[in-house]
Protein backbone atom coordinates (compact mmCIF):
# COMPACT_ATOMS: atom_id res chain seq x y z
CA UNK A 1 0.00 0.00 0.00
CA UNK A 2 1.69 3.44 -1.19
CA UNK A 3 2.09 5.66 1.97
CA UNK A 4 -0.45 8.39 0.94
CA UNK A 5 -3.50 5.81 1.08
CA UNK A 6 -2.40 4.76 4.75
CA UNK A 7 -2.34 8.14 5.87
CA UNK A 8 -5.67 9.70 4.76
CA UNK A 9 -5.55 12.85 6.24
CA UNK A 10 -4.66 14.87 9.65
CA UNK A 11 -7.00 15.28 11.91
CA UNK A 12 -7.17 19.19 13.03
CA UNK A 13 -9.36 19.53 16.42
CA UNK A 14 -8.72 21.10 19.77
CA UNK A 15 -8.44 17.58 20.99
CA UNK A 16 -5.42 17.22 18.62
CA UNK A 17 -4.52 20.50 19.56
CA UNK A 18 -4.04 19.99 22.91
CA UNK A 19 -2.37 16.26 22.07
CA UNK A 20 0.42 18.26 20.29
CA UNK A 21 1.87 18.97 23.43
CA UNK A 22 2.81 15.40 24.26
CA UNK A 23 5.00 15.32 20.78
CA UNK A 24 0.92 13.36 20.08
CA UNK A 25 0.12 13.61 16.05
CA UNK A 26 -3.79 12.53 15.03
CA UNK A 27 -4.51 10.75 11.77
CA UNK A 28 -7.06 9.33 9.61
CA UNK A 29 -5.68 6.37 8.44
CA UNK A 30 -6.89 3.78 5.88
CA UNK A 31 -9.24 0.92 7.93
CA UNK A 32 -7.00 -1.91 6.42
CA UNK A 33 -3.85 -0.90 7.68
CA UNK A 34 -2.07 -1.76 11.00
CA UNK A 35 0.29 0.35 13.27
CA UNK A 36 3.24 -1.55 11.66
CA UNK A 37 2.10 0.43 8.24
CA UNK A 38 0.93 3.81 10.01
CA UNK A 39 4.61 4.06 11.55
CA UNK A 40 6.86 3.57 8.49
CA UNK A 41 4.33 5.74 6.47
CA UNK A 42 4.74 8.36 9.05
CA UNK A 43 8.26 8.78 9.01
CA UNK A 44 8.22 8.66 5.33
CA UNK A 45 5.87 11.12 4.89
CA UNK A 46 6.92 13.75 7.28
CA UNK A 47 10.50 12.96 7.57
CA UNK A 48 10.18 12.21 11.72
CA UNK A 49 11.11 9.57 14.41
CA UNK A 50 8.07 7.43 15.09
CA UNK A 51 8.14 6.16 19.00
CA UNK A 52 4.65 4.93 18.95
CA UNK A 53 1.09 4.08 17.37
CA UNK A 54 -2.22 3.64 19.16
CA UNK A 55 -4.78 2.95 16.70
CA UNK A 56 -8.98 3.09 17.31
CA UNK A 57 -11.28 1.93 14.88
CA UNK A 58 -13.96 4.86 15.02
CA UNK A 59 -17.38 2.83 14.61
CA UNK A 60 -19.63 4.70 12.21
CA UNK A 61 -22.67 6.68 13.19
CA UNK A 62 -26.68 5.64 12.84
CA UNK A 63 -27.31 8.57 10.58
CA UNK A 64 -31.54 9.40 8.93
CA UNK A 65 -31.76 9.25 5.65
CA UNK A 66 -35.44 9.87 4.81
CA UNK A 67 -37.19 7.15 6.54
CA UNK A 68 -34.49 4.71 7.58
CA UNK A 69 -31.63 4.96 9.74
CA UNK A 70 -28.28 4.42 7.88
CA UNK A 71 -24.83 3.62 9.39
CA UNK A 72 -21.91 5.70 8.21
CA UNK A 73 -19.02 4.58 7.73
CA UNK A 74 -16.41 3.54 10.43
CA UNK A 75 -13.07 5.17 10.06
CA UNK A 76 -9.58 4.36 11.66
CA UNK A 77 -7.63 6.87 13.74
CA UNK A 78 -4.11 6.99 14.38
CA UNK A 79 -2.64 8.65 17.33
CA UNK A 80 1.16 8.76 16.52
CA UNK A 81 3.66 9.65 19.06
CA UNK A 82 6.79 11.28 17.82
CA UNK A 83 10.67 11.47 19.08
CA UNK A 84 10.33 14.49 21.58
CA UNK A 85 11.60 16.99 19.08
CA UNK A 86 10.71 16.51 15.83
CA UNK A 87 7.10 18.09 14.59
CA UNK A 88 4.93 18.10 11.68
CA UNK A 89 3.66 20.71 9.86
CA UNK A 90 0.02 20.41 8.02
CA UNK A 91 0.35 21.36 4.55
CA UNK A 92 -2.73 21.38 3.47
CA UNK A 93 -5.51 23.35 4.37
CA UNK A 94 -7.90 23.40 6.87
CA UNK B 1 9.22 57.12 14.54
CA UNK B 2 6.91 60.01 13.95
CA UNK B 3 7.37 62.06 11.06
CA UNK B 4 5.35 65.09 10.29
CA UNK B 5 4.94 67.38 7.45
CA UNK B 6 2.83 70.64 7.72
CA UNK B 7 0.95 71.20 4.01
CA UNK B 8 -1.22 73.91 2.98
CA UNK B 9 -4.37 75.16 4.32
CA UNK B 10 -3.90 74.05 7.52
CA UNK B 11 -3.31 70.50 7.16
CA UNK B 12 -0.45 68.04 8.77
CA UNK B 13 0.62 64.94 7.35
CA UNK B 14 1.68 62.92 10.08
CA UNK B 15 3.52 59.75 9.64
CA UNK B 16 3.30 57.44 12.04
CA UNK B 17 5.74 54.36 12.40
CA UNK B 18 4.87 51.46 15.13
CA UNK B 19 7.69 50.23 16.84
CA UNK B 20 8.33 46.28 16.63
CA UNK B 21 7.08 44.91 19.85
CA UNK B 22 4.04 47.33 20.27
CA UNK B 23 3.12 45.84 17.22
CA UNK B 24 3.39 41.93 18.18
CA UNK B 25 1.38 42.59 21.58
CA UNK B 26 -1.07 44.38 19.55
CA UNK B 27 -1.57 41.30 16.97
CA UNK B 28 -1.83 39.32 20.06
CA UNK B 29 -4.78 40.90 21.38
CA UNK B 30 -6.27 41.21 17.99
CA UNK B 31 -6.16 37.24 17.84
CA UNK B 32 -7.13 36.73 21.53
CA UNK B 33 -10.50 38.97 20.00
CA UNK B 34 -11.11 37.79 16.76
CA UNK B 35 -10.48 34.26 17.98
CA UNK B 36 -13.70 34.37 19.77
CA UNK B 37 -15.71 35.18 16.89
CA UNK B 38 -14.10 32.94 14.21
CA UNK B 39 -15.58 29.49 13.62
CA UNK B 40 -12.68 26.91 13.03
CA UNK B 41 -13.95 23.57 12.42
CA UNK B 42 -12.90 20.96 14.99
CA UNK B 43 -12.72 23.62 17.69
CA UNK B 44 -15.18 25.26 19.79
CA UNK B 45 -15.42 29.14 19.46
CA UNK B 46 -12.25 30.93 20.90
CA UNK B 47 -10.33 27.82 21.47
CA UNK B 48 -8.39 27.72 17.90
CA UNK B 49 -4.80 28.34 17.72
CA UNK B 50 -3.32 31.17 16.52
CA UNK B 51 -1.76 29.88 13.57
CA UNK B 52 -4.99 28.13 12.13
CA UNK B 53 -6.82 31.10 12.56
CA UNK B 54 -4.54 32.79 10.53
CA UNK B 55 -4.98 30.24 8.06
CA UNK B 56 -8.13 29.68 8.37
CA UNK B 57 -9.51 33.79 8.13
CA UNK B 58 -6.31 35.53 6.93
CA UNK B 59 -3.77 37.42 8.32
CA UNK B 60 -4.59 40.26 7.28
CA UNK B 61 -8.07 40.59 8.97
CA UNK B 62 -5.68 39.37 12.37
CA UNK B 63 -3.00 42.75 11.07
CA UNK B 64 -6.31 45.03 10.22
CA UNK B 65 -7.73 44.58 13.57
CA UNK B 66 -4.21 45.25 15.16
CA UNK B 67 -3.90 48.02 13.37
CA UNK B 68 -7.61 49.93 14.66
CA UNK B 69 -6.46 48.68 17.90
CA UNK B 70 -3.17 50.45 18.08
CA UNK B 71 -3.55 53.52 15.81
CA UNK B 72 -5.75 55.92 18.07
CA UNK B 73 -2.74 55.34 20.85
CA UNK B 74 0.07 56.08 18.78
CA UNK B 75 -2.22 59.06 16.98
CA UNK B 76 -2.51 60.40 20.74
CA UNK B 77 0.87 59.72 21.53
CA UNK B 78 2.23 61.51 18.29
CA UNK B 79 -0.21 64.19 19.00
CA UNK B 80 1.01 65.12 22.31
CA UNK B 81 4.89 64.47 21.20
CA UNK B 82 4.13 67.38 18.46
CA UNK B 83 2.32 69.59 20.10
CA UNK B 84 -0.39 69.30 17.16
CA UNK B 85 -4.18 70.54 18.58
CA UNK B 86 -6.27 68.57 15.94
CA UNK B 87 -9.58 70.75 14.74
CA UNK B 88 -11.24 67.40 13.38
CA UNK B 89 -11.11 64.37 13.18
CA UNK B 90 -8.07 62.78 10.43
CA UNK B 91 -8.46 61.20 7.55
CA UNK B 92 -5.87 58.02 8.34
CA UNK B 93 -4.42 56.19 5.21
CA UNK B 94 -2.59 53.13 5.70
CA UNK B 95 0.66 53.58 4.19
CA UNK B 96 2.39 50.41 4.54
CA UNK B 97 1.18 47.14 6.68
CA UNK B 98 4.31 45.50 7.95
CA UNK B 99 5.59 47.38 10.05
CA UNK B 100 2.53 49.58 9.72
CA UNK B 101 3.18 53.58 8.99
CA UNK B 102 0.03 55.36 8.76
CA UNK B 103 -0.30 58.93 7.57
CA UNK B 104 -3.02 60.55 8.60
CA UNK B 105 -3.84 64.28 7.13
CA UNK B 106 -4.79 66.20 10.57
CA UNK B 107 -7.32 69.23 9.85
CA UNK B 108 -5.31 71.96 12.49
CA UNK B 109 -6.97 74.68 14.40
CA UNK B 110 -7.58 77.46 12.09
CA UNK B 111 -4.99 80.11 11.65
CA UNK B 112 -5.87 83.63 11.77
CA UNK B 113 -3.87 86.76 11.42
CA UNK B 114 -5.40 89.71 11.37
CA UNK B 115 -3.22 91.67 10.34
CA UNK B 116 -3.11 95.55 11.53
CA UNK B 117 -7.01 95.64 11.87
CA UNK B 118 -6.61 98.57 13.73
CA UNK B 119 -5.27 100.42 10.93
CA UNK B 120 -8.63 99.40 8.62
CA UNK B 121 -10.82 102.02 8.14
CA UNK B 122 -14.13 101.79 6.86
CA UNK B 123 -16.59 105.01 6.16
CA UNK B 124 -20.02 104.94 7.77
CA UNK B 125 -22.14 105.29 4.16
CA UNK B 126 -25.72 106.34 5.93
CA UNK B 127 -28.61 107.70 4.05
CA UNK B 128 -29.71 110.31 5.69
CA UNK B 129 -33.69 110.29 6.53
CA UNK B 130 -35.09 113.65 5.18
CA UNK B 131 -38.26 115.31 4.98
CA UNK B 132 -39.04 113.49 1.31
CA UNK B 133 -38.34 110.31 2.58
CA UNK B 134 -40.96 110.59 5.57
CA UNK B 135 -43.58 111.90 3.24
CA UNK B 136 -42.99 109.74 0.33
CA UNK B 137 -43.38 106.90 3.61
CA UNK B 138 -46.48 108.59 4.89
CA UNK B 139 -47.94 109.22 1.27
CA UNK B 140 -47.09 104.65 1.08
CA UNK B 141 -49.69 104.63 3.88
CA UNK B 142 -52.07 107.01 2.75
CA UNK B 143 -52.05 104.94 -0.44
CA UNK B 144 -52.44 101.72 1.63
CA UNK B 145 -55.63 103.38 3.21
CA UNK B 146 -57.25 104.87 0.01
CA UNK B 147 -60.96 104.39 -0.48
CA UNK B 148 -62.48 104.65 -3.68
CA UNK B 149 -65.76 107.75 -3.61
CA UNK B 150 -68.41 108.14 -6.43
CA UNK B 151 -67.57 111.34 -8.16
CA UNK B 152 -70.14 113.56 -10.16
CA UNK B 153 -67.81 114.87 -12.77
CA UNK B 154 -66.62 113.60 -15.95
CA UNK B 155 -63.73 110.91 -15.80
CA UNK B 156 -59.94 112.29 -15.30
CA UNK B 157 -56.92 110.08 -15.53
CA UNK B 158 -56.44 108.42 -12.20
CA UNK B 159 -59.99 107.92 -12.13
CA UNK B 160 -61.49 104.56 -11.69
CA UNK B 161 -64.22 104.05 -13.85
CA UNK B 162 -67.65 101.39 -13.13
CA UNK B 163 -67.88 100.13 -16.59
CA UNK B 164 -70.21 98.01 -18.93
CA UNK B 165 -68.18 96.76 -21.58
CA UNK B 166 -68.88 94.52 -24.44
CA UNK B 167 -65.67 94.50 -26.85
CA UNK B 168 -66.30 92.81 -30.80
CA UNK B 169 -63.69 92.00 -33.04
CA UNK B 170 -65.69 90.74 -36.54
CA UNK B 171 -68.33 90.28 -34.56
CA UNK B 172 -66.91 88.15 -32.60
CA UNK B 173 -67.47 89.28 -28.74
CA UNK B 174 -63.87 89.25 -27.45
CA UNK B 175 -64.50 91.24 -23.62
CA UNK B 176 -67.99 91.40 -22.17
CA UNK B 177 -68.30 93.05 -18.37
CA UNK B 178 -70.75 94.47 -16.47
CA UNK B 179 -69.84 96.59 -13.40
CA UNK B 180 -65.86 96.43 -13.95
CA UNK B 181 -63.82 98.31 -11.65
CA UNK B 182 -61.05 100.10 -14.24
CA UNK B 183 -58.58 102.60 -13.40
CA UNK B 184 -57.55 105.02 -16.10
CA UNK B 185 -54.35 105.01 -16.34
CA UNK B 186 -52.65 107.91 -18.97
CA UNK B 187 -51.27 105.28 -21.84
CA UNK B 188 -52.52 102.31 -20.36
CA UNK B 189 -52.05 99.38 -22.47
CA UNK B 190 -54.87 97.35 -21.17
CA UNK B 191 -57.17 95.60 -22.76
CA UNK B 192 -56.66 97.72 -25.32
CA UNK B 193 -54.03 100.29 -25.83
CA UNK B 194 -56.25 103.83 -26.20
CA UNK B 195 -58.91 102.56 -24.41
CA UNK B 196 -58.07 104.78 -21.75
CA UNK B 197 -58.08 107.65 -23.15
CA UNK B 198 -61.60 106.74 -25.12
CA UNK B 199 -63.36 106.72 -22.25
CA UNK B 200 -61.88 109.53 -20.68
CA UNK B 201 -64.18 113.07 -20.21
CA UNK B 202 -67.05 110.33 -19.86
CA UNK B 203 -69.36 110.89 -17.12
CA UNK B 204 -71.56 108.51 -15.08
CA UNK B 205 -74.67 106.96 -16.88
CA UNK B 206 -73.21 107.89 -20.62
CA UNK B 207 -72.44 105.35 -23.46
CA UNK B 208 -70.18 105.62 -26.05
CA UNK B 209 -69.68 103.61 -29.14
CA UNK B 210 -65.69 103.21 -30.41
CA UNK B 211 -63.40 101.57 -32.68
CA UNK B 212 -59.51 100.85 -31.16
CA UNK B 213 -56.91 99.15 -33.96
CA UNK B 214 -55.23 96.27 -32.13
CA UNK B 215 -51.67 96.33 -31.56
CA UNK B 216 -49.61 94.46 -34.32
CA UNK B 217 -48.01 92.49 -31.62
CA UNK B 218 -50.99 91.21 -29.77
CA UNK B 219 -50.18 88.54 -27.86
CA UNK B 220 -53.42 86.26 -29.39
CA UNK B 221 -51.55 86.47 -33.44
CA UNK B 222 -55.47 86.14 -34.89
CA UNK B 223 -56.46 89.36 -33.16
CA UNK B 224 -53.20 91.21 -34.06
CA UNK B 225 -53.46 94.37 -35.98
CA UNK B 226 -57.78 94.10 -36.22
CA UNK B 227 -60.31 96.90 -35.77
CA UNK B 228 -62.21 96.23 -32.40
CA UNK B 229 -65.62 97.76 -31.87
CA UNK B 230 -66.09 98.85 -28.33
CA UNK B 231 -69.71 99.65 -26.75
CA UNK B 232 -68.87 101.05 -22.76
CA UNK B 233 -71.54 102.33 -20.92
CA UNK B 234 -69.83 104.16 -17.57
CA UNK B 235 -71.65 103.20 -14.54
CA UNK B 236 -70.58 105.58 -12.12
CA UNK B 237 -66.71 107.50 -12.04
CA UNK B 238 -64.83 107.30 -8.77
CA UNK B 239 -62.28 109.23 -7.32
CA UNK B 240 -59.57 107.27 -5.38
CA UNK B 241 -59.66 109.12 -2.08
CA UNK B 242 -56.66 109.43 0.07
CA UNK B 243 -57.02 109.73 3.63
CA UNK B 244 -56.87 113.31 4.47
CA UNK B 245 -53.58 113.84 6.28
CA UNK B 246 -54.11 114.41 9.92
CA UNK B 247 -55.10 114.08 13.10
CA UNK B 248 -58.02 111.84 11.82
CA UNK B 249 -55.45 109.76 9.77
CA UNK B 250 -53.01 109.24 12.78
CA UNK B 251 -56.08 107.83 15.11
CA UNK B 252 -56.57 105.24 12.23
CA UNK B 253 -53.13 103.99 13.03
CA UNK B 254 -53.02 104.46 16.93
CA UNK B 255 -51.84 107.49 17.11
CA UNK B 256 -52.96 110.65 18.90
CA UNK B 257 -51.96 113.22 16.73
CA UNK B 258 -50.30 113.42 13.17
CA UNK B 259 -47.04 114.39 14.54
CA UNK B 260 -46.80 111.70 16.72
CA UNK B 261 -47.23 109.04 13.18
CA UNK B 262 -44.90 111.54 11.68
CA UNK B 263 -41.99 111.37 14.43
CA UNK B 264 -42.76 107.90 14.47
CA UNK B 265 -42.30 106.83 10.71
CA UNK B 266 -39.30 109.16 10.81
CA UNK B 267 -37.40 107.25 13.85
CA UNK B 268 -38.23 103.88 12.21
CA UNK B 269 -36.37 105.01 8.81
CA UNK B 270 -34.07 106.86 10.76
CA UNK B 271 -32.97 103.37 12.50
CA UNK B 272 -33.88 100.93 9.61
CA UNK B 273 -30.88 102.96 7.78
CA UNK B 274 -28.46 103.15 10.60
CA UNK B 275 -29.15 99.16 10.72
CA UNK B 276 -28.87 98.94 7.35
CA UNK B 277 -25.83 101.32 7.56
CA UNK B 278 -24.11 99.29 10.39
CA UNK B 279 -24.77 96.09 8.64
CA UNK B 280 -23.09 97.43 5.55
CA UNK B 281 -20.05 99.24 7.37
CA UNK B 282 -19.23 95.28 9.69
CA UNK B 283 -19.30 93.47 6.27
CA UNK B 284 -16.79 95.86 4.45
CA UNK B 285 -14.96 96.12 7.83
CA UNK B 286 -14.74 92.30 8.14
CA UNK B 287 -13.49 92.57 3.93
CA UNK B 288 -10.87 94.86 5.14
CA UNK B 289 -9.66 92.93 7.73
CA UNK B 290 -9.77 89.76 5.99
CA UNK B 291 -7.76 91.61 2.58
CA UNK B 292 -5.06 92.94 5.14
CA UNK B 293 -4.49 89.35 7.82
CA UNK B 294 -4.71 85.62 6.65
CA UNK B 295 -7.08 83.33 7.68
CA UNK B 296 -6.79 80.11 6.67
CA UNK B 297 -8.07 77.18 7.74
CA UNK B 298 -8.53 73.29 6.68
CA UNK B 299 -11.13 72.34 4.24
CA UNK B 300 -12.86 70.39 6.38
CA UNK B 301 -14.19 72.97 7.96
CA UNK B 302 -15.31 74.40 4.62
CA UNK B 303 -17.38 71.20 4.37
CA UNK B 304 -18.73 70.74 7.40
CA UNK B 305 -19.95 74.49 7.47
CA UNK B 306 -21.53 73.32 3.75
CA UNK B 307 -23.81 70.29 5.67
CA UNK B 308 -24.73 73.02 8.62
CA UNK B 309 -25.99 75.34 5.76
CA UNK B 310 -27.82 72.98 3.72
CA UNK B 311 -29.50 71.32 6.69
CA UNK B 312 -30.41 75.33 7.81
CA UNK B 313 -31.81 75.52 3.83
CA UNK B 314 -33.78 72.56 4.66
CA UNK B 315 -34.77 73.25 7.44
CA UNK B 316 -36.22 76.60 5.87
CA UNK B 317 -37.72 75.08 3.40
CA UNK B 318 -40.00 73.28 5.89
CA UNK B 319 -38.37 70.18 5.22
CA UNK B 320 -37.66 67.87 8.01
CA UNK B 321 -34.18 66.61 6.76
CA UNK B 322 -31.58 67.24 4.42
CA UNK B 323 -32.70 64.02 2.63
CA UNK B 324 -36.44 65.37 1.79
CA UNK B 325 -35.28 68.52 0.95
CA UNK B 326 -32.99 66.57 -2.05
CA UNK B 327 -35.87 64.74 -3.16
CA UNK B 328 -37.86 67.66 -3.32
CA UNK B 329 -35.61 69.67 -5.13
CA UNK B 330 -34.75 69.39 -8.82
CA UNK B 331 -30.52 70.10 -8.27
CA UNK B 332 -28.32 67.17 -7.78
CA UNK B 333 -26.38 67.27 -4.20
CA UNK B 334 -22.94 68.03 -5.58
CA UNK B 335 -24.32 71.19 -7.28
CA UNK B 336 -25.94 72.93 -4.12
CA UNK B 337 -22.81 72.13 -2.23
CA UNK B 338 -20.55 73.75 -4.46
CA UNK B 339 -23.19 76.66 -4.93
CA UNK B 340 -23.22 76.85 -0.58
CA UNK B 341 -19.31 76.66 -1.28
CA UNK B 342 -18.34 80.59 -1.29
CA UNK B 343 -20.98 81.49 1.67
CA UNK B 344 -19.76 78.96 3.91
CA UNK B 345 -16.47 80.10 2.69
CA UNK B 346 -17.37 84.08 3.99
CA UNK B 347 -19.04 82.87 6.87
CA UNK B 348 -16.07 80.78 8.12
CA UNK B 349 -13.71 83.74 6.93
CA UNK B 350 -16.10 86.13 9.04
CA UNK B 351 -16.94 84.07 12.35
CA UNK B 352 -12.99 83.30 12.56
CA UNK B 353 -12.10 87.00 12.44
CA UNK B 354 -14.60 87.69 14.85
CA UNK B 355 -13.43 85.51 17.32
CA UNK B 356 -9.68 86.08 17.03
CA UNK B 357 -10.72 89.66 17.41
CA UNK B 358 -12.60 89.17 20.84
CA UNK B 359 -8.89 87.54 22.08
CA UNK B 360 -7.33 90.44 20.44
CA UNK B 361 -9.33 92.80 22.02
CA UNK B 362 -9.29 91.29 25.21
CA UNK B 363 -13.53 90.98 25.37
CA UNK B 364 -14.86 88.27 27.83
CA UNK B 365 -18.10 87.54 28.80
CA UNK B 366 -18.49 86.92 32.48
CA UNK B 367 -20.93 85.07 34.49
CA UNK B 368 -22.45 88.41 35.68
CA UNK B 369 -22.79 89.58 31.78
CA UNK B 370 -24.67 86.35 30.74
CA UNK B 371 -26.76 86.84 34.17
CA UNK B 372 -27.98 90.28 33.52
CA UNK B 373 -28.48 89.86 29.99
CA UNK B 374 -30.84 86.69 31.08
CA UNK B 375 -33.16 88.87 33.17
CA UNK B 376 -33.26 91.46 30.30
CA UNK B 377 -34.36 88.89 28.31
CA UNK B 378 -36.94 87.83 31.09
CA UNK B 379 -37.94 91.34 31.14
CA UNK B 380 -39.70 90.62 27.17
CA UNK B 381 -41.43 87.44 27.85
CA UNK B 382 -44.45 86.30 29.52
CA UNK B 383 -44.17 83.09 30.78
CA UNK B 384 -41.81 84.30 32.98
CA UNK B 385 -41.29 80.85 35.19
CA UNK B 386 -40.38 78.54 31.64
CA UNK B 387 -38.23 80.89 30.55
CA UNK B 388 -36.49 80.80 33.79
CA UNK B 389 -35.65 77.28 33.86
CA UNK B 390 -34.98 77.30 29.97
CA UNK B 391 -32.49 79.74 30.49
CA UNK B 392 -31.04 77.99 33.20
CA UNK B 393 -30.02 75.66 31.32
CA UNK B 394 -25.95 75.85 30.52
CA UNK B 395 -25.82 75.11 26.84
CA UNK B 396 -28.34 77.77 26.84
CA UNK B 397 -26.60 80.10 28.91
CA UNK B 398 -23.88 79.28 26.68
CA UNK B 399 -25.22 80.19 23.96
CA UNK B 400 -26.25 83.26 25.51
CA UNK B 401 -22.79 84.16 26.16
CA UNK B 402 -21.45 83.38 22.68
CA UNK B 403 -24.07 86.03 21.50
CA UNK B 404 -23.39 88.63 24.11
CA UNK B 405 -19.82 87.85 22.93
CA UNK B 406 -20.43 88.16 19.39
CA UNK B 407 -22.65 91.67 19.58
CA UNK B 408 -19.61 93.38 21.99
CA UNK B 409 -17.15 91.76 19.69
CA UNK B 410 -19.20 93.62 16.73
CA UNK B 411 -19.53 96.97 18.44
CA UNK B 412 -15.92 97.15 19.35
CA UNK B 413 -15.14 96.32 15.24
CA UNK B 414 -17.24 98.92 14.42
CA UNK B 415 -16.20 101.53 16.67
CA UNK B 416 -12.44 100.65 15.76
CA UNK B 417 -13.14 101.22 12.25
CA UNK B 418 -14.85 104.34 12.58
CA UNK B 419 -12.09 105.39 14.96
CA UNK B 420 -14.79 106.09 17.40
CA UNK B 421 -14.49 106.42 21.11
CA UNK B 422 -15.38 102.19 22.11
CA UNK B 423 -17.91 103.66 24.38
CA UNK B 424 -19.40 105.99 22.22
CA UNK B 425 -21.11 103.04 20.33
CA UNK B 426 -24.76 104.47 19.71
CA UNK B 427 -23.48 107.64 17.98
CA UNK B 428 -24.86 107.99 14.55
CA UNK B 429 -22.39 110.17 12.55
CA UNK B 430 -21.07 108.98 9.80
CA UNK B 431 -17.24 109.90 8.81
CA UNK B 432 -16.65 111.62 12.18
CA UNK B 433 -12.36 111.39 12.58
CA UNK B 434 -11.63 111.70 16.32
CA UNK B 435 -7.69 112.28 16.00
CA UNK B 436 -7.03 109.91 19.25
CA UNK B 437 -6.57 106.09 18.86
CA UNK B 438 -9.15 104.16 20.50
CA UNK B 439 -8.20 102.98 23.49
CA UNK B 440 -6.72 99.13 24.40
CA UNK B 441 -8.62 98.72 27.35
CA UNK B 442 -11.97 98.44 28.24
Amino acid sequence: MNLHDIIRRPLITEKAADLQAQDKYVFEVARTANKVQVKSAVEKAFNVKVVDVNVITIPGKMRRSGRRFVPTSSWKKAIVKLKHGDTITYFEGV
Amino acid sequence: MYKWEKIDNNKVNLEVEVPKEEVNKALDQAYRKIVKKVDVPGFRKGKAPRQLVEQHIGKETIVDEAIEQLFPDMYEKALTEHDIHPLLMPHVHLEQRNPPVFLAIVPLEPEVDLGDYRAVRVTREEETVTDEHVTSAIDRIRESQASLVPVERPLQFGDFAVLDVHATIEDQTILEHEGVSYELVEGGQMPVPGFAEAIVGMSGGESKSFTLKMPEEFRVPELAGKECLCNVTVQQARQKELPEVGDEMAKAFGFDSFDLLKERVGSDLESRAREQARTKLIQSALEGIAAGGTVEFPPALEDREIDDLLSEEARRYGYRNVEDYLKMSQRPLEQIREDLRPLAHTRIVNGLILSRLATAEGIEITDADVDNRIEELLGQSQDQERMREMLAEPQVRESVAQRLRTSRTLDRLVSIVTEHDPHGEEDTDSGSTAADEPEDDD
